[in-house]
C-alpha cells in the first residue's frame, strides 16, 4: 500500500487543529463539547459525511483493517469486529476525522494519488485512506493517532479530572518508564486511568488510550525516572 | 422514482441528529446492520418489530416504511385471513386503476351518505 506522504507537524500544530474542531463543534451545537465527545455526531452532523459500519476485512481482504476514509463519497467506514468496542471504535472515528481534517486538504491540493477501494461489493473503487492495525506506523498514522487524541481526551478536561481525582499532587509511583519499555503490564497506571475515565466521563475511552494521554500529558509522575525533574 | 427504504432512513436519521449507532441501539439491532439497510446492500429487511420502532423514533409513517421495506404486517396478515375476498376486492381495485387514496375517498364518500 502507498505511504502517503505528509508534512511534519508539531504537538502543538496538532493541539490547534483538535481544539479548532471542537470549538466548531461547540458552536455548531450550541454548547461546549465535553467528553464523552461524540465523535461519530462529529462526523454525520458537523462534517455532514456519512458514517457506515461495514465489514472491512472482507470487502478489502486485509485482516487488520480498522477503518478507511473515502474523501471523495465523503464516507467513514469502521470495521464491524470492533463495533462493541467503544473504546476503540470510538478512537478509530477519531482516527478518521483526524485523516479528514489534517491530510484531506494535502492530498487535495497536492493531487497525492491514494490507491483505489470499493467500499462495498459490487461498488466502483474510488480513492480511499485504508489504516490498518500496525505496531509501526507511518506519519500519516501517527498524526491521526495523536489527533484523535486530542480530540476524544481533551488536555483541559484530562486536566481537571486528575485534580477532580488526586487534587494538586500528580499521581507519583516508580518504575512507570521501566514497566513500559519492558512491554510489562502496568496495574498502576491501569488502575489511574480508569479513574480518571470515571471521574472525566470519558466512558468511550479505551483504558489503554487513556494510560497514553496521561503519559503525554506528563499527568503521572515516575519518581525513578532520573529525569522527571526536567519534565 | 421516490425514495429507497435506507435512503429514507437515513436523511429522517440525520434530520433528527440521530447518530447510527445511537438508532441502532435503540431499536435493538447492530449498528452494521443498520448500515447496510442505509446503504440498500441488506438482503434480509427488518422485522416488522423493529420498523415499528424505527416508525416511532424518526416519526415517520408505519405503513410507509413497512411498504418501503418490502414487508406485509402481521396485522395486514390477519385482515386477509379473515376475509378471503379481500385480495379478490384488492385486485379488482387495482384492475380498474383505484389507488388506495381512491379507495379511502370512495369509504369517506359513502360514509357521508349513510350519516345524512
Amino acid at each position: 500500500m502507498l505511504p502517503i506522504k505528509v508534512p511534519f507537524r508539531t504537538h502543538s500544530e496538532l493541539d490547534h487543529a483538535a481544539a479548532e474542531l471542537l470549538r466548531k463543534y461547540s458552536a455548531w451545537k450550541g454548547a461546549p463539547a465535553r467528553p464523552p465527545i461524540d465523535a461519530d455526531d462529529i462526523v454525520e452532523g458537523l462534517l455532514g459525511l456519512d458514517l457506515d459500519v461495514v465489514d472491512l476485512r472482507e470487502v478489502l481482504g486485509m485482516p487488520d483493517v480498522l477503518g478507511a476514509t473515502w474523501l471523495d463519497d465523503g464516507r467513514i467506514c469502521i470495521d464491524e469486529s470492533i463495533e462493541g468496542k467503544e473504546g476503540r471504535f470510538a478512537f478509530t472515528v477519531a482516527h478518521e476525522i483526524g485523516h479528514w481534517q489534517l491530510h484531506r486538504p494535502i492530498i487535495e491540493m497536492d493531487k497525492v494519488t491514494l490507491p483505489l477501494f470499493a467500499a462495498n461489493p459490487g461498488d466502483m473503487p474510488t480513492a480511499a485512506i485504508v489504516c490498518r492495525s500496525r505496531a509501526y506506523k507511518q506519519p500519516a498514522e501517527w498524526q491521526a493517532d495523536q489527533f484523535a487524541a486530542r480530540l476524544i481526551m481533551p488536555a483541559s478536561d484530562v486536566r481537571a479530572a486528575v485534580k477532580a481525582a488526586f487534587g494538586d499532587q500528580l499521581p507519583t509511583t516508580n518504575g512507570i518508564e521501566a514497566r513500559r519499555k519492558a512491554g510489562e503490564p502496568d496495574p498502576w497506571l491501569r488502575g489511574v486511568a480508569e479513574h480518571i475515565i470515571e471521574t472525566g466521563n470519558f466512558e468511550n475511552v479505551s483504558n489503554e488510550a487513556m494510560r497514553y494521554r496521561l503519559l503525554d500529558l506528563k499527568l503521572v509522575v515516575d519518581a525513578s525516572n532520573p529525569q522527571r525533574r526536567l519534565l | 422514482m421516490g425514495e429507497a427504504f435506507g435512503e429514507l432512513l437515513r436523511r429522517l436519521r440525520k434530520e433528527r441528529h440521530l447518530g447510527l449507532r445511537e438508532t441502532a441501539q435503540k431499536v435493538g439491532i447492530t449498528a452494521g446492520y443498520l448500515s447496510r439497510i442505509e446503504k440498500g446492500v441488506e438482503q434480509y429487511p427488518p422485522r416488522e418489530e423493529i420498523i415499528r420502532q424505527l416508525a416511532e423514533l424518526l416519526n415517520q409513517d408505519f405503513d410507509l416504511l413497512m411498504q418501503l421495506a418490502g414487508r406485509v404486517s402481521g396485522e395486514m396478515k390477519n385482515l386477509f385471513g379473515d376475509d378471503p375476498k379481500l385480495p379478490e376486492f384488492l385486485r379488482t381495485a387495482r384492475e380498474q386503476n383505484l389507488t388506495g387514496e381512491d379507495l379511502l375517498r370512495l369509504l369517506k364518500r359513502k360514509r357521508k351518505k349513510e350519516d345524512r
